[in-house]
């Protein structure tokens, strides 16, 4: 249980992907413009981290260890993940057209984000067994949502400030990218001990 | 150096063996979960527009093509971008009567610009007409009036909409495809909605009475009336609390109510951009 609440605390605020770890940079800007989207962002993120946190594990322990091939890892993980996330589209379209309507749009923006291939990554650097890659992976996409949350709320507020004409836009956003990145160095191990 | 050689074809043979269980694995699924899309819908679609401006009420072109295809009720005359071509395309594929409604225009129902109209104080912030309103509904003395700082240009998907030099904002009424948009966002709401043949319309927004709005602005309705009687009908032009009223169900003429308006602020809606032009030239030299 103490390893799995690490692994929670750790993955969103510790290892933050977007704010400590600069992964999945592009949809954290592209998307943090108006909060309406965010949710659906979000929970796209985190459906796709999950699932391909679980494929990967069976991907890499049952055909990339047994034939020897793990320096083939990266480009495997990329074609499985794209073609997964393809593969849900697809079924999600037909079968949950609820569904499809909510998180379609983001699916195609995130089959071959730098986010998603991470948590894979990571997960096998960190020899994860299966439940904690998917609670890795189930977190991660957590940890892009509340990262996602607090830019899209800073970047609303930031629309009605009065900013020098060639600040405004992008480059204040990676400003305060850098600031909120600086605040989260403020959390590491040390958070851990305090639920100890 | 065999070894090397083997383990390279290995690698090559995994890779070329997953993408084609993949690319055959996808088509297949493409094929069994195919989303059949509704012909009529697609026909629909076609016909619309494509301007997405939501004028119909609907999410966009497809909302609305979606929303026909399913449901005979909805009446088929809502997009007023289309006008009558998309109307009777509609009707065709529906076959369904459709009445066109009047071609609807936005218009700034407000003339003060930087020039004319006196301002309590002058803002230097962002160029937003929320931010602005949100200080003492916005710098000038009128309260009614148009803010000045054009939030309407950004939404419209035309670009029908205009800022004079001075500040000034109006709407071609050539351009205009009656999305409303516009009139949605305008914080005072002084962008109202005029059929196109209408001919003129009030182009003033100021219920303060004849005393404050000649103080506040050389273009404002004062409610003198004259524009009642300049027109042979009573009820053509009606001044309501303080402010002229066109009835546009009645046919009599206008011309004459525009010409003798002392504040010159009665503006023909087809031709508003001659108009336009001309008092912009007229203030020029001074």
């Amino acid at each position: 249980m103490g390893e799995l609440f690490a692994i929670a605390i750790g993955t969103v605020f510790i290892n933050n992907f977007v704010l400590s770890q600069f992964l999945g940079i592009c949809p954290f800007i592209g998307v943090s413009k108006k909060l309406d989207s965010v949710l659906g962002m979000g929970l796209a993120v985190i459906f796709v981290m999950t699932l391909s946190s679980m494929v990967t594990f069976f991907i890499y322990h049952s055909i990339l260890v047994p034939f020897n091939l793990t320096y083939l890892k990266i480009i495997f993980f990329i074609i499985i993940i794209a073609a997964l996330v393809q593969l849900v589209e697809i079924i999600l379209k037909k079968q949950f057209p609820f569904l499809y309507n909510a998180l379609g749009i983001y699916l195609p923006l995130i089959t071959t984000n730098c986010a998603v291939l991470g948590v894979a990554l990571i997960n096998i650097s960190k020899d994860y067994n299966f439940l904690n890659s998917v609670l890795s992976g189930f977190f991660g996409g957590i940890s892009f949502l509340v990262a996602l949350f607090l830019m899209s709320t800073i970047r609303e507020k930031l629309e009605m400030a009065n900013i020098p004409k060639a600040f405004k836009g992008i480059p204040i956003a990676f400003i305060t990218a850098g600031l909120m990145a600086l605040a989260f160095t403020a959390a590491d191990k040390s958070i851990l001990e305090l639920f100890k | 150096m065999l070894t090397t050689i083997i383990n390279i074809l290995i690698g090559i043979g995994v890779l070329t063996g997953l993408g084609l269980v993949i690319g055959f694995g996808l088509s297949v699924a493409s094929k069994v979960f195919m989303v059949e899309i509704d012909p009529i819908e697609e026909n629909i679609f076609n016909a619309l527009p494509g301007a997405n401006c939501g004028a119909c009420g609907y999410p966009g072109c497809s909302g609305y093509a979606v929303a026909l295809a399913k449901d005979n009720s909805i009446p088929i005359n809502l997009c007023s971008p289309g006008g009558k071509t998309t109307l009777d395309k509609l009707a065709a594929i529906l076959s369904r009567d459709g009445v066109i409604g009047e071609h609807m225009v936005a218009k700034v129902c407000c003339l003060g610009d930087d020039a004319i109209a006196k301002k309590d104080f002058i803002f230097n912030g962002e160029d937003d007409c929320f931010t602005v309103y949100s200080f003492y509904k916005g710098e000038k003395s009128c309260k009614y009036g148009c803010v000045g700082k054009g939030s309407c240009i950004k939404v419209c998907p035309v670009n029908a909409i205009n800022r004079d030099p001075l500040n000034r904002v109006w709407i071609d009424s050539n351009l205009c495809i009656g999305c409303e948009k516009c009139v949605t966002v305008c914080p005072p709401k002084v962008i109202k909605m005029f059929p196109l043949n209408g001919g003129h319309f009030v182009a003033c927004s100021s219920h303060d009475n004849s005393k404050t709005v000649k103080e506040n602005c050389k273009k404002g309705c004062i409610g003198c009336k004259i524009c009642e009687k300049a027109t042979d009908n009573p009820d053509r032009i009606v001044v309501t609390d303080n402010l002229a009223i066109i009835n546009y169900n009645n046919p009599a003429d206008l011309h004459t109510a525009a010409i003798k308006c002392p504040a010159n602020v009665i503006v023909p809606i087809k031709t508003q951009k001659n108009f336009m032009i001309e008092i912009l030239n007229k203030q020029k030299p001074t």
